[in-house]
C-alpha cells in the first residue's frame, strides 16, 4: 500500500507552483523581449529617416551656397559682400554640424562609400564657387559667371550622392519595418502559444493532481482497511490467548488449593508451552531472512515426539517432499508442535490417535498439510464476536507462518478430525 | 444432596471438580463434550450442569441450545458457564443464563455458585430465540 507523505505532497506543489513560474516567466520574458527588439527596430528606422532629412539638408545647403554666388554676382557691389559672407559661414556650419550628426548613423560599408563620396563631391563643388565669388568681389563678372557655369555637373554629381543615400535609408527603414512586423508577429504567436500550452498543462497537471489525490486517498483507505483487519486478527489472537492461558491457569489453581501436585505440574507445563510460543511469535515479527527444510523439521520433530506418540498409542505419519522455505528451523518446528500436540490433546478416546503431516511443493510455494482423527473443531462464531474458529495452537502457528509471508487455514470438515493447511513461500 | 454434571474438555479440572463436589456429597458425572453431556442428560436429568464453552462436537452454547429445544424437561436445568473465553458474560446472555465464572477462579467462589444455581434453579432462557 502506498502511503502518501507530507513531503511528497509538498514537492507535488512546488512542481506544479514552478511549472506555473516557469510559464509565467517565459511569457514575461517573451514580452520583454519583443518590447526590446521593437525599440531597436524602431530606432534604426529612426535612424534612417534621419539620416535622409541630414542628406537633404547637406544638398539644400549647397543648392543655397550656389544660389547665394548667383546673387553676389548679380547685386555686384561692396554692400552686399559681407551679408553674403554672414550667410555662407552659415550654412557652411550647418553643413559640418549635419556632416557630424550622419557620421554615427552610418551602418552598412555601401552607405559609407556613398556619404564619402557627397562629402568628396561636396568639397569639389565649393571651389569653383568659391573661386566665382572671389572673381565676383574683383568685379569679374563675367568671368565669375563662366567658373560658376562649371559648377553644374558637379551638381548633378552631389544629386546623385544624395539620391543614393536617400536611397539606401529608405531601404534600410522598409527593411527594418518588415523586420518589425515579422518579429512582432512571431512574438504574437510566441505568446499565444505558450497561452495555450500554460492553459493545456495547467488542466493536465490539474488532471494528473486530481487522480494523484484520488489515488492517495484510494491507498488510505485501503490502509486503513487493512489496519482494521489487523487490529480484529489483533484481538482475536489476544481473546484466543488469554483463553488458553486461563484454562491451565485454572487447572493450577484449583489443584493448587486441593493440594494436587500432578495437576499443578500439568497445567504448569501447559503455561510453559504457551509462554514458550509466545515468545517464539515475539521473535518472528518482521524476520523473513531464515529458511529451512520442513521435511527435515517434520522428521526431527517426530524423534522428538516419538516417546509421547507411543505412550498415548498414537501415530506420527510424516510424507513430506524435501524443499527450502523461508521460515527458520526452530519457528517452523515451533509451528509443527503447536499443532502436532494441539491434534494429541483433542484425541478420540475410542480411537487410536492418527497425526498426519503431508508436504508438497506447490508452484512458487510449499503446502504443509496437518490432519489428524481428533475431534474436529467447529465454527461457533457467536462464542466471543469476531474470534474465529481454530485449533488448539492454531493461532499461534498462523501468526508465526503470516509472519514469514505464507498463509495458514483450518478446514475442519475435509477429514474425519481437523485438518490445516499451512502454504509457505519457498526460497 | 444433587446431582451434578459437568461437561469439560479440560484434561484435569472436571475430574477434580468431580472430586471436590464427590467429597460434599453431591452426586458427579463428567462428559469430554457437548454430545456426550447430552446423551448423559437423556439418561438422567441432572440438577445443575457446569458447561464448558469451548469444546470439541458440540460447544457450550450450542449444548444450551439443545438442551433447550428438546423440551423435554432439560430446558429447566440450570446451567453454569464455566470458561477462559473473552467476553464470557455476553456468552452467558445469548445462551440466556444467569450463572457463569471466569477461569481462573477461587474453588469457594465455584462452590457457592453451584449452591446459588441449585437454590434459585433458574434455568437458560434465550429470549432472543423465543
Amino acid at each position: 500500500v502506498t502511503v502518501p507523505t507530507t513531503r511528497s505532497r509538498r514537492l507535488l506543489y512546488v512542481a506544479f507552483a514552478a511549472i506555473g513560474a516557469i510559464l509565467v516567466t517565459v511569457q514575461v520574458v517573451t514580452i520583454y523581449h519583443l518590447r526590446a527588439v521593437d525599440r531597436g527596430v524602431r530606432a534604426i528606422v529612426g535612424d534612417a529617416l534621419e539620416g535622409i532629412r541630414l542628406v537633404d539638408r547637406i544638398r539644400a545647403d549647397l543648392i543655397r551656397e550656389r544660389l547665394l554666388a548667383d546673387a553676389h554676382i548679380v547685386a555686384s557691389g561692396p554692400m552686399a559682400t559681407s551679408q553674403v559672407d554672414v550667410q555662407l559661414a552659415a550654412l557652411r556650419a550647418d553643413y559640418e554640424a549635419c556632416a557630424r550628426a550622419y557620421a554615427p548613423l552610418v551602418n552598412e560599408p555601401d552607405e559609407a562609400a556613398a556619404f564619402a563620396r557627397l562629402q568628396d563631391d561636396v568639397a569639389a563643388t565649393r571651389l569653383p564657387l568659391e573661386r566665382a565669388l572671389r572673381l565676383s568681389r574683383e568685379d569679374h563678372d563675367e568671368e565669375a559667371r563662366s567658373e560658376l557655369a562649371t559648377v553644374e555637373h558637379r551638381f548633378v554629381a552631389v544629386g546623385s550622392d544624395a539620391d543614393e543615400l536617400v536611397r539606401i535609408n529608405h531601404d534600410a527603414a522598409v527593411r527594418d519595418l518588415a523586420d518589425i512586423t515579422r518579429v512582432q508577429r512571431a512574438g504574437g504567436l510566441l505568446v499565444t502559444l505558450l497561452a495555450v500550452l500554460g492553459v493545456l498543462l495547467t488542466a493536465l497537471i490539474a488532471v494528473s493532481v486530481t487522480r494523484v489525490i484520488h489515488g492517495w486517498e484510494e491507498s488510505l483507505r485501503r490502509r486503513a482497511a487493512l489496519l482494521e483487519e489487523r487490529n480484529r486478527s489483533l484481538d482475536s489472537f489476544a481473546a484466543r490467548v488469554a483463553h488458553d492461558l486461563r484454562e491451565p491457569l485454572s487447572a493450577i489453581s484449583v489443584g493448587a488449593e486441593q493440594g494436587r501436585a500432578e495437576i499443578v505440574a500439568r497445567g504448569v507445563a501447559r503455561m510453559e508451552s504457551i509462554i514458550a510460543s509466545l515468545v517464539a511469535l515475539s521473535r518472528v515479527e518482521g524476520r523473513r531472512e531464515a529458511n529451512s527444510d520442513p521435511s527435515r523439521v517434520a522428521l526431527a520433530l517426530g524423534e522428538e515426539l516419538g516417546r509421547r506418540f507411543d505412550h498415548d498409542g498414537a501415530r506420527l505419519q510424516l510424507d513430506l517432499e524435501p524443499a527450502s522455505v523461508t521460515c527458520s528451523e526452530g519457528l517452523l518446528h515451533r509451528v509443527l508442535l503447536e499443532l502436532v500436540t494441539g491434534a494429541l490433546r483433542r484425541r478420540r478416546p475410542e480411537v487410536h490417535a492418527l497425526v498426519e503431516i503431508v508436504g508438497r511443493n506447490e508452484g512458487d510455494g510449499y503446502e504443509l498439510q496437518i490432519s489428524d482423527n481428533g475431534f474436529p473443531r467447529t465454527d461457533d462464531s457467536r462464542l466471543v464476536g469476531e474470534q474465529r474458529p481454530c485449533a488448539e495452537g492454531f493461532p499461534v502457528a498462523r501468526r508465526v507462518i503470516e509472519a514469514a509471508g505464507g498463509t495458514a487455514i483450518v478446514e475442519p470438515h475435509r477429514g474425519p478430525g481437523t485438518t490445516i493447511i499451512l502454504r509457505l513461500p519457498r526460497s | 444432596l444433587a446431582d451434578l454434571l459437568i461437561i469439560d474438555d479440560d484434561e484435569d479440572v472436571p475430574e477434580l471438580l468431580a472430586d471436590i463436589f464427590r467429597g460434599d456429597g453431591h452426586q458427579v458425572r463428567v462428559s469430554r463434550d457437548g454430545a456426550a453431556g447430552l446423551e448423559q442428560i437423556a439418561a438422567r436429568l441432572p440438577d445443575v450442569v457446569l458447561l464448558d464453552v469451548e469444546m470439541p462436537i458440540l460447544s457450550g452454547p450450542e449444548t444450551a441450545d439443545m438442551m433447550f429445544l428438546r423440551d423435554c424437561g432439560q430446558e429447566n436445568i440450570p446451567v453454569i458457564l464455566i470458561s477462559g473465553v473473552v467476553g464470557l458474560a455476553r456468552v452467558a446472555e445469548r445462551v440466556g443464563t444467569p450463572y457463569f465464572i471466569g477461569k481462573p477462579y477461587r474453588l469457594e467462589e465455584l462452590v457457592g455458585l453451584v449452591a446459588r444455581a441449585l437454590l434459585e434453579r433458574r434455568a437458560p432462557h434465550p429470549e432472543a430465540r423465543v
